[in-house]
């Protein structure tokens, strides 16, 4: 289930109301949940593929609020990215636990339009690959020889985890609705491999007139076992994820997708037939292949580019391959959320069949804007074949207006040369940047006022996420805020990897959060000194009435006073004259 | 008013060891918890743009119950015993009579109406008279139950508050100290159980409960009187029906299914996925309030959140339409209070 919230996918609304014609899910709570997810199948270290742990069940937090998904930004939706999801692996016969451990923060990637027939309204797919962190293993792992396996091989506390995600369902009208489906594996995670994505041997999407037939292929070649990742690559027939293969697309191709070389006159050379399977072997396996090479095409395969073939009447066509040199590179983490003038540092792995390679250089282009920029527009790999590069934010200026910062982007790889990047042969698609959210500069006031500095802040929240005024209490009222102080300071200093941070979204800078904790924490007691005013605002009324709501309020806390009969309404307004003192400085 | 069996105070009474009360207040825990499931129907029944006062006061005594639980909660656990909380068997499945009670009364989940709260929530909460003279007892009331309580706790003094005071909970994020406090001496047991008797009741004299605030029988009755219930030197008992008017559109509830429940939905549906979500939703905070109350104070913040999480999912629940009922009459769906181990 995603349940994501859409107002704030328009720039418009950060500063209007919300209206009948918002998009499909303006009431989004932003929620991310496991639904009848299960372990369908594994691929055991001496090949097995059948355990105890198949059919339990995979879940996340059973105790806690839900995890989030969330974009960074409007002007940046591709990158979405779940928040605060605890993952769980449960025997459901006994109810006892297998694993548990947290899901490290990552963006999805390799988006492309997967599916051929998508009544559910998307038929784009994206893969996301992360790790689980501080993984605790349960009594039910010791009846898992597959479990116990992974507990034994993996390290850091961590697991590997990649998750293909497709058929969303826009339709309103039914138990679809904001959901879609995944299907993923699980895997030993080791020291010195990147957190958030692959970067092994890559074949280059299967492209035919522009669109992508077939997606691309991580593989990996291990002495002469060669592991491949269908995944993500292959295309579906429905929401279910039923794969298709070439051959389902294109009469003229009479097998599925083969391994092999490309020759020096463009011929292909078949090296291991490969089968495309249903949808039973895509939950089984989770689209991930292995077969053993022959020694000598191993040997060669381990030094020349590999490429994707099938057959046709014309014989073995090449459809896809690796870079020319089979060199491939990543970013890990790529998505940065920056308070002006803040730093952050950029890894990107780089590869060549598979190895690490130093002293590669990896170029970068100037950044989209000035607030961001790169140490360095030419970087070379250290011993591991990473390239660090610190990336330096500056204050925006406030381009936007209502929306707060700027997203600014730096393309990457290793072709080219510095500060001209070129795109091709990299592997990579165009959301391959490096992409930040630089947040507009702010000086904390001294004494936050409500119209002033809280107002303006919590009325884009409340336009943007109606779901809160329309189901909790309005974001913008003086008084709910008042009256809901305790609660918001609460959800406004948690953690950021909490479930329950607040703003869901993660876009308010660090200065602005501690101001509006500041106004909050100030709110103790003194209806009156809280009610001062800094600069007249244009609806006289409406302070008047927030007066009397919040004068309300605070007999209502300190109670005591129904007994003088106070109760005071907005009719009483005009009867009961308002003191100069209460408004503070109002000439 | 809530009846109880007879023979619960003299149980108390007999007592010789906290370990003896153990589950008279678990059972007092459910009894608190019991009567959550119809108010917050009944909210979740009210549009969320109207009958906003209805609402707000009909959602301070859900808070107020909650803190109620928490005080038996932190009781408990005093006495060194452990709450249960997360299991089917910890909710009841309405309509039901409620924990302890000797069945009289059958509480169950309803859309919002006035009705609904003159027959069923003042009915809970109703104090008993002050005097009750009669020949044969063949009921006890919670005010009984809980004085009982209080004075084989007094009685039995500070050995039997031998539990591990690192449990209790006591978090002021949520409420102020004055409302939700550590419970380590008989004098603190003292002071929770006026707190929750008089918080439901007032007192013989009074309709106030300790903070100066309505006691949860006359907040109802100004929803069913229709205007605030206001300090009037010249009225019988000091007060009067006679403050603003509580404004209700009786065209801004949803016909929410009474005592909705799992089986029968559509699983494909839009509604039967909601309904499942809010169970599952609703099972987490089951969950959370068992760690909670089980030696994790700490998981109190997990809790409030998904508190909120389910009034989200409940609003999302009750907009729902689920076809007609026997006359006719369009129906939505209710929320269920089911206990599931995992999202389906």
């Amino acid at each position: 289930m995603s349940d994501v919230s859409t107002r704030n996918n328009i720039a418009g609304n950060y500063a209007s109301p919300p209206n009948p014609t918002d998009l499909w899910n303006r009431l989004g709570g932003s929620t991310f949940s496991f639904i009848d997810c299960v372990v369908s199948g594994v691929d055991g270290p001496a090949g097995e593929d059948h355990d105890a742990a198949i059919g339990w069940r995979v879940g996340d937090a059973e105790d806690r609020p839900s995890a989030k998904m969330i974009d960074l930004d409007p002007a940046w939706q591709f990158s979405s990215e779940i928040w605060g999801l605890e993952v769980r692996i449960v025997d459901p016969s006994s109810g006892a636990l297998a694993l548990r451990g947290q899901y490290r923060v990552a963006s999805f990637r390799d988006l492309f339009a997967r599916q051929l027939s998508a009544p559910n309204g998307q038929p784009r797919g994206g893969r996301y690959v992360s790790v689980v962190e501080n993984v605790e293993w349960g009594p039910a792992a010791e009846n898992s020889a597959v479990l116990r396996s992974l507990r034994d091989t993996t390290e850091g506390g961590r697991l590997s985890v990649c998750m293909h995600v497709f058929g969303y369902w826009y339709r309103a009208d039914n138990g679809h609705y904001t959901t879609g489906s995944v299907i993923g594996s699980i895997g030993p995670w080791r020291s010195g491999e990147p957190l958030s994505v692959v970067v092994a041997r890559r074949i280059q999407s299967f492209v035919v007139q522009g669109a992508v037939i077939m997606g691309p292929l991580d593989f990996e070649l291990d002495d002469e076992r060669l592991s491949m990742d269908f995944g993500h690559a292959l295309q579906i027939a429905d929401d279910h994820g039923t794969p298709l293969s070439p051959r389902q697309r294109f009469n003229d191709v009479t097998s599925d997708p083969a391994l092999g070389f490309i020759e020096s006159d463009g011929r292909f050379t078949l090296a291991a037939s490969l089968t495309v399977g249903d949808l039973g072997w895509y939950r089984r396996t989770g689209g991930v292949v292995s077969i053993e090479l022959a020694s000598d095409v191993a040997a060669r395969a381990r030094q020349t580019p590999m490429a994707l073939g099938v057959e046709t009447s014309n014989g073995w066509v090449p459809v896809a391959r690796e870079t020319h040199d089979g060199v491939f590179a990543r970013a890990d983490d790529f998505v940065f959320r920056l308070d002006a003038g803040a730093t952050a540092e950029a890894h990107v792995h780089v590869r060549r069949f598979g190895k690490p390679i130093a002293n590669r250089p990896v170029y970068f282009d100037a950044a989209s804007s000035n607030a961001l920029q790169s140490a360095a527009l030419d970087v070379r790999t250290d011993a591991s074949g990473v390239a660090r590069v610190e990336l330096a934010s500056r204050d925006p200026g406030n381009p936007r207006g209502v929306i707060d910062g700027q997203i600014v982007t730096i393309s990457y790889g290793v072709r080219g040369s510095p500060g001209a990047v070129d795109p091709g042969d990299s592997g990579l698609d165009a959301l391959d940047v490096l992409v930040a959210h630089v947040r507009d500069a702010y000086t904390i006031p001294d004494a936050p006022e409500f119209h002033a500095d809280i107002r303006p802040l919590m009325q884009q929240y409340a336009y943007l996420y109606p779901v809160m005024s329309v189901h909790l209490f309005n974001l913008a009222d003086y008084d709910a805020l008042v009256r809901h102080r305790r609660l918001l300071i609460h959800v406004f200093s948690r953690n950021i990897q909490d479930p329950n941070y607040m703003p869901t979204t993660r876009d308010l800078s660090e200065p602005k959060r501690q101001m509006l904790l500041r106004w909050l924490q100030s709110e103790t007691g003194d209806a009156q000194r809280a009610l001062k005013i800094a600069s007249a605002p244009d609806n006289l009324a409406g302070v008047v009435e927030d007066h009397i709501a919040a004068l309300n309020a605070f007999y209502a806390e300190t109670a005591s006073d129904l007994k003088r009969g106070s109760v005071l309404t907005p009719s009483s307004a005009t009867s009961t004259p308002i003191d100069a003192d209460m408004l503070g400085g109002l000439s | 008013m809530i009846r109880l069996a007879v023979g619960l105070t003299e149980r108390i009474a007999s007592a010789s060891a906290a370990a003896d009360l153990h589950d008279l207040v678990q059972a007092a825990i459910q009894l608190e918890f019991a009567t959550i499931p119809p108010y917050l129907t009944a909210m979740l029944s009210l549009h969320p743009d109207k009958n906003r006062e209805v609402w707000s006061i009909i959602h301070s005594v859900v808070v107020d119950e909650m803190l109620h639980m928490s005080l038996a909660c932190n009781l408990l656990n005093a006495i060194g015993g452990r709450p249960f909380i997360a299991s089917a068997d910890f909710v009841p499945t309405y309509p039901t009579a409620l924990p302890l009670g000797i069945g009289d009364l059958t509480v169950g989940l309803a859309a919002y109406s006035p009705a609904v709260v003159k027959s069923v929530f003042m009915q809970i909460e109703e104090p008993e008279a002050p005097l009750v003279f009669a020949a044969l007892v063949q009921y006890e009331t919670i005010g009984m139950f809980y004085e009982a309580l209080k004075h084989k706790l007094m009685e039995l003094g500070s050995a039997a508050f031998m539990g591990d005071p690192a449990r209790q909970v006591s978090d002021t994020s949520w409420f102020s100290s004055s409302r939700l406090f550590a419970l380590r001496t008989p004098e603190d047991a003292t002071r929770a159980i006026d707190l929750i008797v008089r918080d439901g009741e007032g007192t013989s004299v009074s309709p106030l409960a300790p903070e100066g605030t309505l006691a949860h029988y006359y907040r109802f009755q100004q929803l069913v009187e229709g205007r605030r219930l206001v300090a009037d030197a010249s009225a019988p008992n000091g007060f009067r029906f006679a403050g603003a008017p509580i404004a209700y559109d009786s065209a801004g509830v949803w016909p929410v299914r009474a005592n909705q429940s799992l089986t029968g939905l559509d699983p494909d549906s839009l509604g039967g996925r909601r309904a499942r979500q809010f169970a599952y939703v609703f099972s987490k905070l089951m969950r959370a309030l068992q760690r909670t109350f089980d030696g994790e104070p700490d998981q109190l913040d997990a809790a409030m959140g998904l508190m909120f999480e389910l009034k989200l999912a409940g609003q999302g629940l009750v907009s729902v339409a689920d076809g007609v009922d026997d006359d006719g009459s369009l129906v939505h769906l209710g929320p269920v209070f089911s206990y599931v181990s995992f999202n389906e």
